[in-house]
This record gives structure tokens, C-alpha cells and sequence, in this order.
């Protein structure tokens, strides 16, 4: 059963994902340029890559669509996810997530379990759609390019000079950022220090809100007389965050932190249980009793970023998150190394829980971002 | 003084985007009146490595369109330009 929800769930997930590569490569208008030079359009064309599979945890990445699957030793999970940018820095975004499978009894029965990777998260159980409200702002006014930024430019232009025509050199000049990461990438965080100053050694800040409902389907057994029964609840989640970028314009960091209540459902732990009958004993497994109602207050503090280890670029999103309500804590530690594109398309990812304990996953589709949870 | 059209274009995973000719910001794109002569377009954007912003300015001088594609490249979160033009 599980493999066919696996074969059907790559039915989907393949076509929607490269619909998505082929509208994104359709070439845009350009009256004046019909091509860019090549370090921009593969640039640009890495871009394209990520689109495919954005975080669809992030609170902040309302600008993008993208399907993605975690796939862990204790859950599995798709989700796709909606969004768009508003004006002024403000975007929305919608996610609709659905784990592949739920645990199963050795009856045949199934029952929802609260065992997402290590986040406590109590709606990772069942389908669930989130929307999600964030605003991004610098906290300084940018600036425009001074002598400094000026003589940067002037020099990545003459490495390009000595590597490349000059017909190719002057049309990456309209996009002097990706001139500098191309020919002279050692001056790129001066430069971006330049254009962006911190205030009280911030950057910028995002905040946002978000609101949750899902829908779990569980089955369970009477306790005497093992009769399988079934509950449907729907659980609900809303919550807020605010994050920084610090000045730490070399190895760029986003810091977030997160609050969210949850009203959520729980099946009860999975027992087998005896009783004598006229025939002798009978014994089921499974889940006995209705499901638990589990009130979660969710305080989450992450860190995401990218950085060179060995010549590669690496992204971590590690994630501290306590559960106040129920005195329960959790660690996630997503790292990115898989490369497509040059851009992190997965990687793995370890936790733990004092309820799950450890648990390790792998991540697939699913560009870093420094705007996740 | 000639009547510019400014389109701004952001690509997926951008966070927030200004776009500025002189002190004006046309992030929101539409039509500007600006003197015949030298300008500056500033850009200023944020977002994930490898989101997108494009911008398209015209008429110039010579009656053609300034397109401007910028990208942020990894592992940055920012990305800025200056670009003179004329009108």
C-alpha cells in the first residue's frame, strides 16, 4: 500500500513540477536584449530550478509555488504550496500538506500518530492547509552606489575583460551585482554592505501570521469490548513570527523566531490487549480509546544559512521549538547539501524529541530557504 | 519631458523590491514624467539565492528599452544595482 501511494504521489509531483520548469523557462520580452549574457541566464535559470520545490514551511515565501517531500523514519509528507507578493514587501501564501502514510495496526486498522520529524507540530498529521500573512522591510534605507561600490563594479569588469568578450561584459553590465559574484565573488559582501547599512547591526526584518485547519481520520479500538470505531477531527493552529537578517553580510543568516497555538488531536498510544472469551483469549492491537485533545503552545527559535564548507555551498535550518503547554521540547537539524544547478535542491535532516526521541529523513525537492521556520 | 514606462518584474521567493530613477521609486511600475537628459535607476531587492528581479525602462534616447535582469546569486540574500541612463 505504501508503495502505491508513493508510485501515485510521483504521478503528480512530476508533471505539476515540470509544468512549472516549463512555464518558468518560457522567455520573457525583451525589446532591446533578446539574450543575456550566459553567467546571467544560468543564473537565472538556477532561479527557475528553485521555484520548483520552495520551502513550504517558510513563513515568508509567499512568492512562489512548489511541491515538496520529506520523508522520515517516523512520517512521511507532500505538500504544495500557493503564493504570491503583494506590494511594499508584504506576500501571502497557501499550503496545503498531507502526509503519504499513517501509522498502521497490525489489525489492519490505521490510526494518525504525532510523529512529524521532531517539530511537535501536531497538525503534520493529517491534511492540513495553512495560510500564512508575512511583510519583509529594511530596517535602513538602501543606498545608492557611492565611489566605493563604483570601483568594484570597475573591477569586476576588467576580470571580466580578461575572461570573456567584451560584447559579453557589457550586457552583464546591467546587472553589476551578478558581474561582481561572477569574476571578483571575494568583493560581493562589501559590495552588499555598501548598498544595504544596518541599523543597531540588523539588516532587515520580517513578521507575519499565519492560520492553520487540517482534518484527521482516526480509527481505534473500545478498550472491552474491541470494537473499531472511527473519529474525524480538525485540528487548528494560528500563530505569529518575527525574524532579522544581522549585519553579517559574509555568511548571510536569517534568525526567526515563532508562536503558535495549537488545538490538535493525538491517538492514543498503540497497545495490544487480551481478554478471555468463550473460545479462549482474544487479543488486538492498535490504538484504544478516543483520541487525545492536546492543546500546544509552540515557541520555535531557527536559524537559516548558507555558507562554503570544502569549495560547495551547504544551508542549515536548525530549529529549537518548546511546546509550553505540554513541557515538551525538540530540536531539527535540516542541512542542504544536494546540488542542482548549483542551487540546494535537499539534503537530510535529524531531530529529536523528548516524545519521538531521535529521528533522521531525507529531504527531497526541498530547496533551502533562508525564510523557513 | 518624456512620458517613461516602468514595469518591475519579481520573481519567485523575492521578500521586498525597491526600484528608484533619481529620488522617484517606481516599484510599483506605470508611467513617469522625467526631464530629457542624464538619470540614475537604483534597484535594491531581497529574497532566497537565485530569486529574480527584472526590470524594463523605455523609451530611452535612442527609443529602445532597457531591460535589466538581476538575480541574486548564492549564498547572499541581497542584491543591488545602479544603472545610468538618459532620456
Amino acid at each position: 500500500m505504501q508503495r502505491v501511494v508513493w508510485a501515485l504521489t510521483a504521478l503528480i509531483v512530476i508533471p505539476i513540477a515540470t509544468m512549472r520548469v516549463a512555464l518558468a523557462q518560457t522567455p520573457a520580452t525583451n525589446a532591446a536584449e533578446p539574450s543575456a549574457e550566459s553567467a546571467a541566464m544560468e543564473a537565472q535559470s538556477q532561479s527557475t530550478r528553485q521555484v520548483i520545490g520552495r520551502d513550504i514551511t517558510s513563513p515568508a515565501a509567499g512568492a512562489v509555488s512548489g511541491v515538496q517531500i520529506n520523508a522520515s523514519t517516523t512520517s512521511n509528507q507532500a505538500a504544495i504550496n500557493f503564493g504570491a507578493p503583494l506590494s511594499n514587501g508584504v506576500t501571502w501564501s497557501a499550503l496545503l500538506s498531507s502526509p503519504i502514510t499513517t501509522g498502521s495496526t497490525s489489525s489492519g486498522g490505521s490510526s494518525a500518530t504525532n510523529t512529524n520529524i521532531a517539530t511537535l507540530d501536531g497538525l503534520a498529521n493529517g491534511a492540513a492547509a495553512t495560510f500564512k500573512w508575512s511583510t519583509f522591510q529594511f530596517l535602513s534605507k538602501p543606498a545608492i552606489g557611492n565611489d566605493d561600490t563604483r570601483a568594484i563594479e570597475a573591477k569586476a569588469m576588467a576580470l571580466c575583460l580578461k575572461k570573456s568578450t567584451k560584447d559579453a561584459c557589457d550586457k552583464m553590465d546591467n546587472a553589476p551585482g551578478v558581474l561582481i559574484s561572477t569574476y571578483d565573488p571575494d568583493e560581493k559582501a562589501a559590495y552588499l554592505m555598501e548598498h544595504f547599512p544596518a541599523l543597531f547591526g540588523i539588516v532587515a526584518y520580517s513578521a507575519g501570521l499565519q492560520a492553520s485547519v487540517g482534518y484527521n481520520s482516526f480509527t481505534y479500538y473500545n478498550a472491552t469490548s474491541f470494537a473499531k470505531a472511527s473519529q474525524n477531527d480538525a485540528p487548528r493552529s494560528f500563530g505569529a513570527h518575527a525574524g532579522i537578517v544581522p549585519a553579517w553580510y559574509s555568511v548571510p543568516t536569517f534568525i526567526d523566531f515563532s508562536i503558535r497555538y495549537q488545538q490538535a488531536y493525538m491517538a492514543q498510544p498503540s497497545a495490544t490487549k487480551c481478554k478471555s472469551v468463550t473460545s479462549g483469549i482474544s487479543c488486538q492491537t492498535g490504538s484504544f480509546g478516543i483520541p487525545a485533545d492536546t492543546d500546544k503552545l509552540l515557541l520555535a527559535l531557527s536559524g537559516n544559512s548558507e555558507f562554503k564548507v570544502f569549495g560547495k555551498y551547504i544551508g542549515i535550518s536548525p530549529q529549537l521549538i518548546y511546546d509550553a503547554r505540554n513541557k515538551q521540547e525538540g530540536i531539527t537539524f535540516p542541512l542542504y547539501f544536494i546540488h542542482s544547478m548549483n542551487s540546494l535542491i535537499g539534503g537530510i535532516t535529524a531531530g529529536w524529541t523528548n516524545t519521538a526521541h531521535f529521528t533522521v529523513g531525507v529531504m527531497v525537492g526541498a530547496p533551502f530557504s533562508y525564510f523557513g521556520q | 519631458m518624456p512620458q517613461i514606462t516602468v514595469t518591475v518584474s519579481a520573481g519567485g521567493g523575492v521578500q521586498n523590491a525597491l526600484v528608484h530613477i533619481d529620488d522617484t521609486d517606481v516599484s510599483a511600475g506605470g508611467q513617469f514624467t522625467f526631464s530629457t537628459g542624464a538619470h540614475s535607476a537604483h534597484w535594491w531587492f531581497a529574497g532566497n539565492p537565485g530569486s529574480t528581479l527584472t526590470i524594463a525602462i523605455s523609451p530611452l534616447s535612442d527609443g529602445s528599452t532597457l531591460t535589466i535582469p538581476d538575480v541574486i546569486s548564492p549564498p547572499y540574500l541581497f542584491e543591488a544595482g545602479d544603472k545610468n541612463i538618459t532620456f
